[in-house]
């Protein structure tokens, strides 16, 4: 079989059992499918839990398949814990030997070796004392270092890089490229894209056990960090569906000034928006006993906190609340054709008094950009971005606030 | 992968696990051999010396020491044997992850580990029937035989213990009792002339009983070995590798859930 190296993975299918959960089948695996010949470098890459390890470990058959059948060509060589097999008595020096032993050196080139990878791991004179009395990061380079033994066919190894300083992370990662190029196929598994993206050409993304995708590395990891992003995205979306639920909660409760601020595109009460809609605005403010000057502030920022806009309603307009007895202020605006970016965004209403805060009400409301066509910038960005927004021509935006006043 | 190759590997991690055994401890490999020392002198103590045991036909205490220990040699090796082998997936899974060597080896070599203790015994053997004048004959060469039976044996059982060990780890402190149970009930420190009819054939079953047996007959009375009872050592030996060998692939690939 010399010169022909590959690999082939038919459908396969792994689930575990949890005990916790009564013995439920979790599937860690979903009909994997792929074919690598040689000379192809695979990164795989996906979230914790994807299922990546189990993978690895189903490659070099240390874990069996449940359904499915996986066809190797070649001498598989595989790192997946590195560092697990050091002796804490054992010197550095001993425990490279000791692996290169395992690999079935001959006592020459072993000298040889050592010599070696004593230079590569730099760490003086704890290369002769027991491992028991390193530093983590010198574990982590004597760890590394046994893979300077390796010769490989099928190599496969699991996160070998991320630890140490990032000189001799370098390093490593320099190592691992000398050594890649000399295999026929490699897997590894890393959550360094930048690694990933350095070494292999080629890259199977999994999710949830399943390939999402699979092709060349850039851009299947240009498609997994859109991914991730908009993950992120999404939690905190998740999370901020929560608090507004709780703030509602709350607003029955809370004696306030603002009454009410509602945010709505004129037909659900959904707090998700499409971008390019208009949106209605309603505020309800009640005063009772303010005495001095009040400021009312509109705000819009992203759930990174970037405002993407600021009305002083009042102090732009020299038009302070300035009341004494009671007054109720009702005010509905309409911010037609709300052309942002997709995110989360929150909309506060702020009444203040000299910057102090008397009242805040908060909305969160999520923007979807079907197209991908809209693209805002956040306040501050360009000094003009208020004037676009609002007076600009750019983009047809139309504030308009109408109010009605009672006392 | 060929006999060869196999044979290698394992041969290389018994070094492996030889050097590792007595890591740490000031004398290291040398415990290997005061360890059976210390423990025969021990029984030798108890039985010997306090309950005044004698073999049958001689009223000799240096014949019964001599005796003792030929039976006590190949236990000492089953003893070590099955404890590194019953833990030996669990304390080399890190050599299957980065070394990828295929884990039925790890039992393998791991049944291996009382080699220093029983050659200790052997020579213990030598010099004493050095000194008490009864010389060895060339049935000591039978051991060329039995003891990798012995150790084929161990390997059978190994492969079920070790498997599952990984799975229930009470296993870890049920063996050593067991062994400790199974010391007493096999007639080790004591002749198996005790035993008739029905519970003779309960103690000739006993595979542990067999193979103490033979070792005695080899190096102590200086016969061939009991065939019937070779035979069916070779028997069960060869259906517990098997047997055992089928449980053990059947539940590798589960190990990886569990370590």
């Amino acid at each position: 079989m010399e010169g022909n190296v590959s690999v082939k993975v038919n459908h396969v299918y792994k689930s575990y059992k949890n005990p916790e959960r009564g013995g439920i089948n979790i599937e860690v695996l979903h009909d994997i499918c792929f074919e690598v010949k040689e000379g192809e470098k695979v990164g795989i890459i996906g979230r914790n839990g994807a299922g990546k390890s189990t993978l690895l470990n189903i490659l070099c058959q240390y874990a069996k398949e449940d359904k499915g059948s996986i066809c190797i060509e070649g001498k598989v060589n595989s790192i997946l814990d590195i560092g697990s097999n050091l002796q804490q008595e054992l010197t550095g020096k001993e425990n490279v030997r000791q692996t290169g032993k395992l690999y079935g050196y001959d006592h020459d080139r072993l000298e040889k070796i050592l010599l070696e990878v004593e230079e590569f791991v730099d760490i003086g004179d704890y290369w002769t004392r027991p491992i028991k009395t390193y530093s983590s990061g010198m574990k982590a380079r004597i760890a590394f270092a046994q893979i300077a033994f390796i010769q490989p066919e099928i190599l496969i190894i699991d996160e070998v890089l991320g630890v140490g300083d990032y000189q001799f992370v370098e390093k490593s990662k320099n190592k691992i490229q000398e050594l890649c190029s000399k295999g026929k196929i490699l897997f590894m598994v890393s959550h360094s894209l930048d690694s990933i993206k350095r070494i292999t050409n080629r890259c199977i993304w999994i999710e949830k056990g399943k390939i999402i995708l699979d092709g060349i590395t850039e851009n299947v990891v240009k498609a997994y960090e859109e991914f991730v992003n908009d993950f992120e995205r999404k939690k905190i979306w998740e999370n901020e569906r929560n608090y507004i639920e709780k703030e509602l909660i709350n607003d029955r409760n809370k004696m306030t000034y603002i009454k009410s601020l509602c945010i709505s595109n004129g037909r659900t009460k959904e707090n998700t928006f499409i971008s390019g809609e208009d949106l209605y605005l309603e505020i309800d403010i009640k005063l009772n006993d303010l005495c001095g000057k009040h400021n009312l502030k509109l705000r819009i920022e992203d759930y990174k906190g970037n405002i993407y806009l600021e009305n002083n309603y009042l102090e732009d307009s020299g038009n302070y609340l300035e009341e004494n007895g009671k007054m109720e202020l009702k005010m509905s605006t309409v911010i037609k054709n709300m052309n942002y970016t997709e995110s989360i965004y929150t909309l506060s209403l702020i009444l203040s008094n000299n910057e102090n805060i008397v009242d805040c009400k908060e909305r969160v409301f999520r923007i979807i950009d079907y197209k991908k066509e809209y693209y805002s910038f956040p306040l501050g960005y360009t000094t003009s971005i208020w004037d676009i927004i609002f007076k600009g021509e750019h983009i047809k935006n139309e504030h308009i606030w109408s109010n009605s006043r009672s006392i | 992968m060929n006999i060869f190759g196999a044979t290698l590997e394992v041969y290389k991690l018994f070094l492996l696990n030889l050097r590792n055994r007595y890591l740490g401890s000031r004398i290291g490999i040398l415990w290997s051999v005061i360890q059976p020392l210390l423990m025969m002198v021990i029984y030798i103590f108890i039985f010997g010396i306090i309950l005044r045991l004698k073999v049958e036909g001689s009223d000799s205490s240096f014949d019964y020491v001599i005796w003792f220990i030929c039976g006590f040699t190949p236990w000492l090796a089953i003893n070590e044997g099955i404890m590194a082998t019953a833990n030996s997936i669990i304390s080399g899974i890190n050599l299957v992850k980065n070394f990828s060597i295929k884990s039925e080896f790890l039992p393998i070599a791991s049944s291996m580990m009382g080699l220093p203790q029983m050659f200790v015994g052997i020579v213990v053997i030598c010099i004493l029937s050095f000194i008490s004048g009864r010389y060895l004959s060339w049935h000591i060469f039978w051991l060329i035989v039995i003891i990798p039976l012995m150790f084929f044996f161990i390997m059978g059982l190994g492969f079920f213990l070790s498997a599952l060990t990984v799975f229930v780890r009470d296993m870890i402190q049920i063996i050593p009792t067991f062994l400790q149970l199974l010391f007493y009930l096999t007639p080790i420190f004591y002749g198996a002339e005790k035993f008739s009819g029905n519970m003779f054939i309960l103690v000739f079953l006993n595979p542990f009983y067999q193979i103490c047996n033979m070792f005695r007959q080899i190096l102590f009375y200086q016969v061939n070995p009991d065939f019937s009872g070779l035979a069916y050592l070779i028997v069960i030996s060869t259906v517990l590798w098997i047997s055992g060998l089928i449980f053990f692939r059947k539940l590798k690939g589960f190990f990886e859930s569990v370590l």
